[in-house]
């Protein structure tokens, strides 16, 4: 139907309207004067039926384009809502989609969260057991073989990262709410890497102003979030390289409201495609995580009043970084 | 003064149990292993202690609530809780009864045996 009206339509549709009127004006004038050839062909009979047959003609033939044209209209009318319409139906799908697997997300988070909380408060017990049960081994045999102790070792580092795993587990599944204090940045750097273990092939490089201003966040959440931001550098260097820590005073609204703390790696990078879900709960980029270190960070970090953003180059090394806010009076 | 420092560890996980009292007694401390609150509280009546270690989730009586019921016989006492997960209403409570501190399990042994040092210092130095 569209194909036709458009033929009938424009110059080509008047120049043959044109041509219908000219020859409905003068076939009856030529019938009748084959069928009578003693009647001259141009008489005034002839005359006036060609005439009105010609402007009835052409009545209809403007009456049928009116039509066509009306038709064409209302024809892209609909197109146009039928496209308008398929695209809500495209939005409304992809946000009932959204939905559904935010509804998932969460319906699955909440499992794991209650299993988490549960599994890992029943490890912790027989995991202390195993730990004591070393410490009183490497007290009782002080002097024995290199052999034996590195195998003690070996047994304290996978409790350690068990314990670590569960901590995970348990801070993912429930997070308390942070106990904000005044924290000195140098202090809480300190403490950090002190309680990391840092290969031997890892350098380590601190980079602190002399004069950062005071934090205000909960010290044992914000040492947590460094701590696995540190692991995780160190481990992204199996075959060493450079740690870099450093720390300056930010600000987002023209003041210094907040300290910046980067935590830089030299290893093999992040790929581009994995950036966006480092932070996503059950993704992980190692073989033996869970995926719930970056989002437990997260979490203090964000019940805190920071942020946490991650930047990789690939082959480049990654730098995690936090910002924290300050003491309330010196923002 | 005693020759070595008496601990009570109270537990209800016999493994956590023994592997405590063993470090404590390599260490030099007299160590007496009950294995519920309610055994807790009778030691306590019974014999005079240095120190408890004592975990928070046990069967019967927990252990916010054998603190309290200890702090009852022996408000001195120093008492310091384990736990493999303590909830903060469990913290405060602890707190607010007098703990010395909560160690989250696997507890650290040499923060422990530091705190146990400090406190046979305090003995001698009252002497």
């Amino acid at each position: 139907m569209s194909e036709q009206g458009r033929s009938f339509t424009g110059a080509k549709g008047w120049g043959l309207g044109l041509l219908l009127v000219l020859i409905m004006a003068n076939l009856s004038a030529l019938i009748d004067s084959v069928e009578h050839p003693e009647i001259p062909y141009f008489n005034t009979e002839h005359m006036l039926v060609g005439g009105i047959t010609a402007l009835v003609t052409a009545f209809f033939y403007l009456l049928l384009m009116k039509y066509v044209a009306n038709l064409k209209k209302k024809e892209q009318q609909i197109q146009l809502l039928n496209e308008e319409l398929e695209a809500k139906i495209v939005e409304r799908t992809r946000q009932l989609r959204d939905a559904q697997e935010e509804l998932v997300r969460k319906e699955k988070l909440f499992i794991i969260g209650e299993l988490s909380s549960s599994v890992g408060h029943e490890l912790r017990n027989p995991l202390g057991v195993m730990s004591n049960a070393v410490f009183f081994l490497k007290t009782v045999h002080a002097e024995a073989d290199t052999t034996t102790k590195e195998y003690l070792e070996i047994i304290q580092q996978e409790i350690n990262t068990s314990l670590r795993i569960i901590t995970d587990l348990l801070d993912f599944a429930q997070i308390r709410p942070p106990q904000q204090q005044l924290v000195n940045v140098a202090e809480l750097v300190r403490q950090s890497l002190g309680r990391c273990t840092l290969p031997g092939n890892v350098a380590v490089s601190v980079a602190l102003p002399a004069a950062l201003p005071t934090l205000h966040v909960d010290p044992t959440q914000m040492e947590q979030v460094l701590v696995n931001c540190i692991t995780n550098a160190v481990q992204a260097m199996p075959e060493g390289g450079t740690l870099r820590v450093a720390a300056e005073s930010r600000s987002t609204d023209g003041a210094n409201n907040f300290v910046e703390i980067a935590i830089t790696d030299s290893g093999e990078g992040i790929a581009p495609e994995n950036i966006g879900n480092l932070f996503q709960p059950l993704f992980s980029t190692r073989i033996n995580g869970l995926g719930l270190g970056l989002v437990v960070c997260k979490n203090l970090v964000e019940a805190n009043g920071g942020t946490i953003k991650a930047e990789s180059e690939p082959g480049k090394g990654a730098t995690f970084t936090v910002l924290l806010p300050l003491e309330k009076d010196k923002r | 003064m005693r020759e070595k420092l008496k601990i009570l560890a109270v537990d209800d996980d016999q493994p956590m149990l023994r592997t405590i009292c063993d470090i404590l007694r390599i260490k030099g401390y007299e160590c007496l292993p009950v294995d519920s609150g309610e055994k807790a509280v009778q030691a306590v009546h019974l014999e005079e202690f240095d120190c408890v270690l004592m975990d928070i989730k046990m069967a019967g009586i927990d252990g916010v609530t054998t603190l309290m019921l200890i702090k009852a016989v022996t408000p001195d006492t120093p008492v310091v809780l384990m736990s493999a997960n303590a909830r903060p209403e469990q913290i405060a409570a602890a707190k607010r009864y007098g703990a010395v501190t909560i160690l989250t399990k696997p507890i650290d042994f040499p923060q422990v045996l530091s705190f146990l040092t400090g406190l046979r210092k305090e003995e001698s130095g009252e002497e």
